[in-house]
């Protein structure tokens, strides 16, 4: 699974602690489900994706 | 840091504290301090060391403001104790393959009972970690 979540953390100029700050959990786990390592549950997809201002479908690329 | 989470680690390492000097006490109450009892304490202080380091890191994390776990952790949690059990498994059945074949009915020296047990408690913390470390980068992470 890809995601979009760098591009949109650069355009809301957001670093990935402020991201993992935002929505409650560690930096690692950001770091991990941008790298497409880990799946998030459908919790912390939402969360990320209200966080970024957009919505899960176009957050997340499932190939 | 809360205060839970700072609660928690200190319990932590309370309980690790007294698990190792109780091993460390085991061990010297053993007829001899034998090679295998050396092997249980190499391993115990090797535990002790990676949980002291993890126990750093945590209390940095915890201090610049992000949880000791979220989903994530919890699921390395679930994924290195499911791995690290069958290791253990196999490690054991292994032990007694190894016994059953080349050591029962010889003079040769073995572990007894209680040496054995912490040889296998020992082994089981170690593959424990050594899994956790594995998938916290990402190998095999669900």
């Amino acid at each position: 699974m890809r995601t979009h979540i760098k591009e949109l953390r650069a355009r809301y100029n957001l670093t990935q602690e402020d991201l993992a700050r935002k929505v409650g959990v560690r930096r690692e786990t950001i770091l991990f489900i941008e790298k497409g390592e880990y799946n998030p549950s459908l919790k912390l997809a939402h969360s990320i994706a209200k966080a970024l201002k957009t919505s899960i479908d176009e957050l997340f690329i499932f190939d | 840091m809360k205060l839970d989470s700072e609660m928690r680690l200190r319990l932590v390492v309370g309980l690790l504290v007294v698990v190792v000097i109780g091993v460390f006490l085991a061990g010297l109450g053993f007829q001899e301090l034998g090679t295998w009892t050396l092997v249980v304490l190499l391993l115990i202080v090797i535990l002790a060391a990676v949980a002291i380091l993890v126990y750093l890191r945590n209390a940095r994390e915890a201090a610049s403001g992000f949880p000791l776990e979220d989903e994530r952790t919890g699921a390395l949690k679930m994924r290195a104790g499911y791995l690290a059990f069958w290791a253990s498994m196999y490690f054991c059945l292994g032990m007694g393959w190894i016994y059953g074949i080349f050591i029962e009915g010889t003079a040769m020296d073995f572990l007894t009972v209680a040496e054995m047990m912490f040889v296998i408690v020992a082994v089981m913390g170690v593959l424990y970690m050594l899994v956790w470390a594995a998938v916290s980068r990402g190998k095999g992470t669900p």
